[in-house]
């Protein structure tokens, strides 16, 4: 029964959510391919790759939790099962943000094995294998942090396009104005993308165990929300 | 068979909206018919017994259980069939995997069992033929269908449908009064409609809401009486009659007109009584000034 119910969440979230992941880090390959034979600086495309997986499919995760929270077409007939809507809404979540972790993590081996792995200078001076492990981080924090502030935002605004846009600008003051939050000493713990934007910081690691925690709490916020069945029919037809 | 017993039932939403004030309401077994107007706190009263919205004050027994408590609460969403006014389905599922899925967030766990409940459903409400079709591809009847088929997949003991009947064209109408009608007979089935003559033709008892007060319960004999006496037929000479009543039908017929009236018309508009509709008796209901006793009528 576990199997069947994970297939059908799996078909109600939609194929593309297992798709875009995987055309998206296609193109970052070809892309990767193109530069190497255009000769571009090696340190360019480690750049380029690093960023696929910290920055692109974190944002990509967050925008489709986004998505799939804030809108269920039978919500009111969820919530009147004995199955409880909100381990629904995690597994969905979970679903999204466990296959885009495997594409993240199988990527990572490809990257890290042709030294396009852009390493935190803290992980620097480390052996192979707790360097490789810990260094996941690099993706792992961020796609934690972008899939649980898209989970809560959803769930907070009720709006798919409202929390995309929100999402989108925090990753854009992010790339944009990240030298601000490698120098201020407040802003470090929400610096999202060290390691392609600034990998020789030297709080590379207590910022993804912050990431993690400012995650967690986005979560626990998530799951609250989601016992507010009042918020969670928001849009759906009916008197007062 | 459940009985469902409200007692000073109050549901306030913020800005202090009352959206059911001080509801005192008992739903025998059988179908009962849930009347209103637009926003007079039907949905909210469907909402608050299937367990998803919680009362402000007030005590609500369901069977055995007290909707009051979360326990109570999970106990009424087994016995519960459910098919909301605003009944979405997921459009990349055909009907057999949507009522599977559902059967299984139902805890109907034996595969068997499930897919064979599932057959003889499609069976009831005539959907076998195009089950393997997806949602997206189906007719707002087709739909509302497949929702019945969905409430009845635990065989439920107490089955709530909010205005099941709302778009369907007449054919799919009497369909589906119909299957209520049978589905009634050995269960709970409360029907919230605006639409009069869905709870004429199938309920027995049926309770009046407007404003989110209770202003009628009984049965739809005691209902008619009373519009005893309220309910007349204006004949002019096309010219549209005035008064403190209101015009429920109007028939012209050549050179004259023929009005049927609802409420106390002037002696001089020769009015003739006429035995009240159901109809007659929700406007005449409605045209009422609310007072505290008629809630009590049963």
């Amino acid at each position: 029964m576990a199997f069947e119910r994970f297939r059908y969440e799996l078909r109600i979230v939609g194929k593309w959510v297992l798709l875009i992941p995987l055309l998206g880090m296609g193109c970052f390959a070809l892309l990767a391919a193109i530069l190497t034979m255009l000769q571009v600086d090696h340190l360019r495309i480690a750049q380029v790759l690093t960023a696929s997986l910290e920055m692109i499919l974190p944002l990509v995760a967050g925008l489709l939790v986004a998505t799939v929270v804030s809108h269920d077409a039978a919500i009111e007939l969820q919530l009147t099962l004995s199955s409880k809507y909100r381990f629904t809404a995690l597994l969905r979540i979970g679903l999204i943000a466990g296959w885009m972790a495997y594409v993240a993590l199988f990527s990572s081996v490809f990257i890290y094995h042709l030294k396009y792995w852009r390493i935190p200078a803290q992980l620097s001076t480390w052996h192979v294998l707790p360097q490789f492990l810990v260094g996941q981080l690099t993706w792992i924090a961020p796609l934690l942090w972008f899939v649980a502030a898209g989970f809560c935002l959803a769930l907070l605004i009720r709006s798919r396009s409202a929390s995309g846009a929100i999402l989108g600008g925090i990753w854009i003051v992010e790339a944009i104005f990240y030298g601000y939050f490698a120098l201020i000493a407040w802003l470090k713990p929400f610096f999202l993308f060290p390691a392609t934007l600034a990998p020789g910081i030297d709080f590379w690691l207590p910022n993804r165990l912050g990431l993690l925690g400012t995650a967690l709490a986005f979560m626990v916020t998530g799951w609250l929300l989601l016992y507010n069945a009042a918020a969670l029919l928001q849009g759906v037809s009916g008197e007062e | 068979m459940t009985t469902i017993m409200m007692q000073t039932l109050n549901k306030v939403y913020h800005g202090g909206v009352y959206a059911l004030n001080n509801v005192d309401l008992t739903i025998p077994p059988g179908m009962f018919g849930l009347l209103g107007p637009n926003g007079a706190g039907k949905t909210t009263l469907m909402r608050i017994l299937a367990g998803i919205v919680r009362p402000t004050s007030g005590t609500i027994r369901i069977g055995e259980y007290d909707g009051g408590t979360e326990r109570g609460r999970t106990a009424v969403k087994r016995m519960l069939g459910y098919l909301p006014q605003d009944f979405g389905v997921y459009p990349d599922l055909n009907a057999r995997e949507f009522l599977d899925y559902i059967a299984i967030l139902k805890g109907l766990r034996d595969r068997t069992l499930r897919h064979k409940r599932i057959e003889a459903l499609l069976e009831i409400v005539s959907l076998t033929q195009v089950a393997n079709r997806k949602l997206k591809t189906y007719s707002g009847g087709m739909k509302r269908r497949v929702g019945i088929a969905q409430a009845l997949l635990n065989d439920p003991a107490l089955l709530i449908v909010d205005e099941p009947t709302a778009g369907l064209d007449p054919e799919e109408r009497i369909r589906f009064r119909n299957l209520l009608s049978e589905l009634g007979g050995n269960r709970t089935v409360l029907l919230s409609t605006h639409i009069v003559e869905d709870i004429a033709q199938t309920c027995q008892r049926l309770a009046v809401l407007k404003d989110g007060h209770l202003i009628f319960q009984g049965t739809t004999i005691d209902a008619m009486r009373e519009a005893q006496g309220k309910v007349w037929i204006i004949t002019t000479s096309g010219y549209k009659p005035e008064g403190n009543f209101t015009v429920v039908a109007t028939l012209h017929m050549g050179t004259t007109a023929q009005y049927r009236v609802v409420g106390d018309p002037s002696p001089e508009a020769a009015a003739v009584p006429a035995e009240p509709t159901l109809e007659d008796t929700y406007v005449w209901l409605m045209r009422e000034q609310l007072t505290p006793g008629r809630a009590s009528i049963s």
